[in-house]
């Protein structure tokens, strides 16, 4: 890669990075200014707060902007007929940009307050059939997964959320404590001409990127491993992890090494990281990577996921950073918005799922850490509460724990019809227009020994209804069958005798090598039993 | 994954011995806990012991790395280190140089260290010996060998080759698909 | 007058003691006298054989017996000095082969060119006519047809024949040459013909040769007193091949890996080539040009150091800086 452009050359720099520390400088650059004197721990805290806080501000501002320029114009709107949508849909009638934007505001005030606002004669479903139609085609979404996100949310908030998927995130960059300290990176990095913040009081390692002189992904600091790149969200689930010193921990999908490389550096190099990837072409990242930061306490290794158990166990700590859609990462990656079907749901889902359970059962349980922490960079309820949900089913010995973020909105504890365990409460969710970090979903599950077993609140009906809905081995029902008819499986011991003098008969004449006799002879000896047992 | 043979042994430790000289004793009998030399697919590793215990479970065609890796030997039996060995050159290493800032970036390149660049330089270093190159605020960023020794490097003229370049952090960017 | 001895009754004791000779079965015997052989095609009764196994058994083989020693005498008799001999006729069955049926021979090199270019097989009589003669003559042999130029008693002689020329030798030559080629076309197609049924399972004697020179060879390279460990290696020398390398286990005790390292590592210090590191103090304990130049700075012997050490001290930089 090149990395010795001058600062002229900067936007030739093939750093995927590099587009994103453009953006949100437009609007800061004013305020930094008077500000940009170096970094001390004093003023970090404060100015990390006083950015926060105008984040928060303007994000307000726009919104009420957006309500306030509804209301103007009332008279003015009327839903399309369902005729018209149609004509629309196949691209009979070509509707401009402006047009749809306001069609999309309107609905979006109608829904707020149907009572007040709706249109006579037209249902709620009409409205938000439009506007999901509205948005996929204003953002170029495929119909599907707008209506999937869509769901996700309220209706105003879901706005803000697709058009946070268009903006980029803030560059993030992790300092590497084993081979730096925060300040004195930052200190280093401002003088190579970095506009650098702390990322938020809940981390102690991550910089915010606001604007480089020069590329950050190449500087003799970023090639020294002192720092890696990496999104604020992807700090989480290793924070969620917690892993001590000398333990033994596995990170499931590792690749491109940046949780790998903070759980080494969170162990102070010490105890066991297995550090796994699927693809064996990015382990060659990962491993780059590890060495960079100078990472001595891990193993690289290529298994697929499932795999996991057999190959090794006894972990004491998995980080399951599943493989997923990428619905958190729509600013990162735009092409999710169209390639995404109902099938690749379906099948990350079900891949999630084996793999949720293969880290548990990684786990050694008599160890004190004994967590598995899941996360995925999805928003969806199906990749993320549903997986979580489906595991505490499966295995009854693991409960969820508080994950030990200060910030997130809680996981869905219900979702469309779903019930799910009422720990689910106890995820955390992180959206791109609230937390202004990727869409994330973090999930700590704390695995004790298998024969205790949980109690369980839902009823038996339901779980077996999810069972076939995901075609998995039906394992569990059967001892569930044990568990829930007790009094209707009593047994019946007049009934059981006869059976139980049969093949008793049986095992003696066996054992004596004494071939049995026909099978009219053994009815008349059944008979003569009978009669005696009367 | 094995440990190494003798000869391969000695290719390794020659190769090291020329930059950590007598310290590597150290790298052998170290003090915190035991460490060993690996092989895998020509890769050496210096790796803890009980971490290597661990990694054997990992079937061969699945495992990529394990703890440092220092170098491979080619095809024709000849060691070479790699950057992944640097923090340990660093560690103990004899002889050092320090670069000046200007001359950070053509070193990140892959060029030689010219005498303009030469910010600081170990006392006494002979002709030939491979050093450790540091920048000025001492950040390692690579290894080389000397060109000159130390007194000899007075008398020559800015432009001239001081440190023949041989592995440097930039690697990991240029040479990430050869070098694991 | 004596009574006239009943002896109907005796006999008829005995004959009921015995068994009768005549022994009737439902399906009769097929029997194959030339082998001696009986084959009884009767269903054995299976509750008799169930209730008294070894006597049913024992009753079935003395009838059968029996059958087949009636059809012996029904045989034609010869008187001889042991006694009555049977004549039997040649057997009727069949046996089975015992040995595999012969492999068909692998097809010699003219036989795959003729069945590749459709060429028919054809007789060659051992009878030529002789058209001079009027007469069948050998084709070969005494007398034969192709002897006929040696035989002859006047010859045509070519216009460019050198002087010496002996038509007889020329035509013997000749056919002795073409005798010559046909042996070893021969030898040849057995050859072929070995090679090709012999090739999977052992090696040609040629290729086995080969390899027991290769292996004797390499043993003999590597029997010195070290095994070969520390021969001198010859340039472009093949390496041997078969040998498997045998490497340490992986997990053996970290103090004897320990050991063994260092061991290698104090061997690698007294050979180590870089003389000229050494010369220059690299890792002496004391670096000697060092200690004299920090001496000459501080003034040499201890006792003037006190005295003029401001002045010097400025000296001493200068000189390094030189």
């Amino acid at each position: 890669m090149d990395f010795l452009d001058s600062d002229e050359e900067e936007e030739a720099v093939p750093t995927k990075k590099k587009a994103r520390f453009a953006e949100p400088s437009s609007d800061e650059d004013e305020d930094d200014e008077d500000e940009d004197g170096p970094i001390t721990a004093s003023n970090m805290e404060a100015r990390s707060r006083a950015l926060e806080a105008k984040a928060a501000a303007e994000a307000a501002a726009n919104f009420a902007e957006a309500a306030g320029e509804g209301e103007g114009e009332e008279a003015m709107f009327e839903l399309p007929s369902a005729e018209q949508q149609e004509a629309e849909k196949e691209g009979g009638v070509p509707v401009e940009l402006g047009e749809l934007q306001l069609r999309m505001r309107e609905c979006v005030k109608v829904l707020g307050d149907f009572k007040k606002w709706a249109a006579p004669g037209r249902s709620r479903s009409e409205y938000v059939q439009q506007l999901v139609a509205d948005i996929a085609n204003y953002y170029g979404y495929n119909e599907f997964l707008a209506e999937k996100l869509f769901d996700l949310f309220p209706v105003s908030e879901a706005i803000e959320f697709f058009e946070a998927n268009e903006l980029p995130r803030p560059v993030t960059i992790r300092t590497n404590t084993l081979r730096a300290r925060r300040r004195d990176l930052a200190q280093a990095l401002i003088n190579r001409g970095v506009n650098l913040e702390p990322v938020g009081k809940w981390s102690k390692v991550g910089l915010q990127v606001f604007e480089s002189a020069v590329p950050i992904g190449a500087t003799p600091e970023y090639l020294a491993g002192q720092y890696m790149l990496q999104a604020a969200s992807s700090f989480l689930p290793v924070m969620a992890l917690e892993p001590q010193p000398g333990e033994r921990v596995l990170d499931m999908a590792s690749a491109p090494g940046g949780k790998t490389t903070y759980i080494s550096a969170l162990m102070q190099n010490t105890g066991v990281v297995f550090a796994n990837d699927a693809n064996k072409e990015r382990t060659k990242g990962l491993t780059a990577n590890v060495h960079r930061l100078g990472c001595r306490n891990v193993v690289v290794c290529s298994y697929d996921g499932r795999q996991f158990p057999k190959v090794m166990g006894g972990f004491d700590r998995v980080l399951l950073d599943a493989p997923c859609s990428g619905t958190g990462v729509i600013s990162k990656d735009a092409g999710v918005k169209i390639n995404k079907s109902v099938r690749d749901f379906t099948l990350l889902s079900h891949l999630q799922k084996q793999l949720i359970l293969c880290a548990i059962d990684s786990i050694n349980p008599a160890s004190s850490g004994a967590t598995v922490v899941y996360s995925t960079c999805s928003v969806t309820v199906d990749e993320n509460e549903s997986v979580v949900d489906y595991a505490l089913r499966k295995r009854p010995h693991v409960k969820l724990v508080p994950t030990g973020l200060e910030f997130g909105r809680e996981g869905f504890r219900a979702y469309k019809g779903k019930v799910f365990h009422e720990s689910l409460a106890l995820t955390r969710r992180y959206y791109p227009h609230v937390h202004n970090m990727d869409g994330f979903f973090v999930a700590r599950l704390k695995v004790g020994k298998p024969g205790k077993r949980r109690a369980r609140g839902e009823s038996d009906e339901e779980e077996e209804e999810e069972e076939a809905r995901d075609g998995a081995p039906a394992a569990s029902t059967v001892e569930k069958g044990g568990r829930g008819d007790a009094d209707k499986a009593a047994f019946d011991d007049a009934a059981d005798a006869d059976i139980i003098r049969e093949s008793k008969r049986k095992y003696l004449l066996k054992h004596k090598g004494i071939k049995l006799r026909p099978k009219a002879a053994v009815d008349a000896a059944r008979a003569a039993g009978a009669d005696e047992s009367d | 994954m094995r440990p190494l043979t003798e000869e391969e042994t000695k290719a390794v430790f020659s190769k090291l011995a020329n930059y950590v000289g007598k310290n590597l004793v150290h790298l052998i009998d170290r003090a915190d806990a035991p460490h060993c030399f690996r092989l895998h697919r020509d890769r050496v590793f210096y790796v803890s012991e009980s971490l290597m215990r661990l990694a054997v479970s990992v079937a061969r065609p699945n495992l990529v790395s394990l703890g440092t890796c220092l170098g491979k030997f080619s095809k024709t039996g000849k060691f070479r280190l790699h950057i992944t060995a640097l923090d340990v050159l660093g560690q103990y290493a004899k002889h050092k140089v320090w670069i000046k800032p200007n001359g950070e970036m053509p070193f990140l390149y892959g060029n030689h260290v010219a005498k303009a660049h030469l910010g600081r330089i170990t006392e006494d270093t002979p002709e030939h010996q491979g050093v450790v190159v540091y920048s000025m605020n001492d950040t390692a960023l690579g290894f080389g060998v000397t060109a000159r020794s130390t007194l000899d490097t007075r008398k020559l003229d800015p432009m001239a080759i001081v440190v023949f370049h041989q592995a440097d952090v930039g690697e990991y960017l240029r040479d990430e698909d050869t070098l694991f | 007058m004596r009574p006239t001895m009943d002896v109907s009754e005796l006999l008829q004791a005995g004959a009921s003691k015995q068994k009768s000779i005549q022994v009737e079965k439902e399906i009769p015997l097929d029997i194959d006298i030339g082998y001696l052989a009986a084959t009884d095609p009767n269903p054995i009764d299976e509750e008799e054989y169930k209730n008294n196994r070894e006597e049913y058994l024992q009753s079935v083989a003395r009838d059968n017996a029996q059958l087949l020693i009636n059809h012996l005498f029904s045989l034609p008799i010869e008187s001889s000095q042991d006694g009555p001999l049977a004549k039997l006729p040649p057997p009727t069955t069949t046996l089975p082969r015992a040995k595999p049926l012969p492999k068909p021979k692998p097809p010699t090199k003219w036989e795959k060119f003729a069945a590749a270019k459709g060429i028919q097989k054809k007789r060659t009589e051992k009878k030529i006519w002789d058209e001079e003669k009027q007469e069948f003559r050998d084709r070969w042999g005494r007398g034969g047809k192709n002897k006929e130029l040696e035989e002859q008693w006047l010859v045509e002689v070519p216009a460019n024949a050198p002087a010496d020329f002996d038509p007889v030798k020329e035509a013997r030559d000749a056919k002795k040459k073409r005798v010559a080629k046909n042996a070893a076309q021969q030898t040849k197609n057995i050859q072929r013909a070995e090679r090709s049924n012999a090739s999977a399972s052992l090696p040609q004697e040629r290729e086995k040769r080969k390899t027991e020179l290769e292996r004797d060879l390499a043993q003999t390279r590597i029997s010195t007193a070290s095994m070969g460990k520390f021969d001198k290696k010859f340039q472009g020398e093949p390496k041997l091949r078969g040998v498997k390398r045998k490497f340490d286990p992986n997990e053996k005790s970290a103090d004897s890996e320990k050991a063994s390292a260092l061991a290698i590592l104090s061997k690698l210090d007294t050979s180590r080539p870089s003389k000229r590191a050494r010369a220059e103090g690299g890792d002496d304990v004391l670096n000697v040009r060092k200690a004299i130049r920090h001496e000459s700075r501080t003034g040499g012997l201890s006792g003037e150091r006190t005295g003029g050490r401001p002045g010097k001290d400025g000296k001493g930089r200068g000189g390094k800086r030189k």
